[in-house]
């Protein structure tokens, strides 16, 4: 039960961040909408593959 | 620029230059209005004080100046403090810092008044107007007229309440945005911590970028800050990563309103501005801002051409450059 529900929060946590970050970079909203999955797949997909690397070297280098 | 455009708001041009930005922001900085005053503007100087100063003493004399006892006596360096929101009215700091009592070993348990929590909020308050009152000395010095808005009022509303200063910009959409899923992340926060993460005392640094997020966590604190903590919170360390990430993001949306409000007060075009090259900044030798405000100056980029008014405009005349020479 935890790991889906870490998972989901962690879902959560990343959409606002893309989105204000986004919110810096345009001034206009058709394009904050219009970059926003591209940003949010991309930042998600970047953490994920954080995460893996250190699960991987938790399990085999420590 | 082509004949049917509509005009270019008309700034003044006739003052004199009122100072080195970098001067005016550090002064402000260790004095409240101090930066003003250089600028001559004697009465803003003298209401920046007045608010800064006066929400930094009330806070001070309802916590007995206690606020960063609740810091564990090993953190209680000058690096301590820096991470604190007062941190923007550093003169205060300093002064508050000095007259703390040496931390002896065992460390001596401080008896809190019942006001501290409040005075902690005040204080903290100042440090934030304080940085807003520096933003603004920064401004005035490269503003091109008095007659101007300034950024940093929309920065303050956003504090105040996320979103306010977008929606006086007329930007409905972003503002309720903003609001909506800053408050969001903020319940989020008060829910998955049992409003545990509304008290500076248990969890100091959290708290400080929370409180970024201004009115609603200031709401927030005052309804359900003094609720006591009965159990373990299994979620606590999501709930105050919730908290501080939505102070943080309000961060980037008062940086947000800023900019937007900087670009028209400018005359410029707000949309082209922001997306202005770096480079094409820096090639004019007039960055003024960290976030653009470097459009329209670059001949020949795509930057030259924005929409204001409906009407394309090549080569609009960049009315700020005169007094763009740096940037904090």
């Amino acid at each position: 039960m935890d790991t889906p529900l870490h998972i989901a929060l962690f879902l959560i946590g990343t959409l606002p961040i893309t989105l204000f970050t986004l919110f810096v970079v345009h001034a206009d909203d058709a394009s904050v909408i219009a970059e926003y999955p591209r940003r949010a797949v991309s930042f998600v997909g970047s953490l994920v593959l954080i995460g893996v690397v250190m699960l991987l070297a938790s399990r085999f280098l420590i | 620029m082509s004949e049917d455009a509509p005009e270019q708001p008309t700034l003044r041009q006739s003052e004199p230059n009122d100072g080195v930005p970098v001067v005016a922001v550090l002064l402000s900085w260790f004095v409240p209005g101090a930066g003003h005053l250089y600028l001559g503007r004697t009465g803003y100087a003298l209401a920046a004080f007045l608010l800064v100063e006066g929400l930094y003493a009330l806070g001070y004399l309802l916590s007995d100046g206690l606020v960063f006892q609740f810091l564990d006596p090993e953190l209680r360096g000058p690096a301590g403090f820096l991470l604190t929101p007062e941190i923007g009215n550093l003169g205060a700091l300093l002064a508050h810092v000095q007259s703390q009592a040496p931390v002896t070993y065992p460390p001596t348990p401080a008896v809190y008044p019942p006001a501290v929590a409040l005075g902690g909020m005040l204080t903290a308050a100042s440090g934030i107007f304080g940085a807003l009152v520096i933003a603004e000395a920064h401004w005035s010095a490269r503003r091109t007229s008095r007659f101007a808005a300034s950024p940093a009022l929309d920065a303050a509303l956003t504090w105040l309440v996320p979103g306010l200063g977008h929606l006086r910009q007329g930007r409905k959409l972003r503002g309720v945005v903003v609001f909506a899923v800053l408050v969001g992340v903020l319940v989020l926060g008060c829910i998955l911590s049992e409003n545990s993460n509304l008290s500076r005392e248990r969890h100091f640094y959290y708290w400080s970028a929370q409180f970024l997020i201004g009115g609603p966590a200031l709401v927030g604190e005052l309804l359900f800050g003094g609720e006591r903590v009965t159990g373990p919170v299994e979620l606590i360390d999501i709930g105050l990563y919730y908290g501080a990430l939505g102070g943080l993001l309000n961060v980037l949306a008062m940086l947000d309103a800023y900019a937007w409000r900087e670009s028209v007060s400018m005359g410029l075009d707000p949309v082209a501005d922001r997306r202005a090259k770096p480079e094409a900044t820096s090639k004019q030798g007039s960055a003024s801002s960290p976030m653009g405000s470097g459009a329209g100056s670059a001949s020949g980029s795509a930057a030259d051409k924005y929409r204001v008014g409906g009407a394309t405009k090549t080569d609009a005349p960049r009315t700020g450059s005169s007094k763009t020479g740096s940037s904090p």
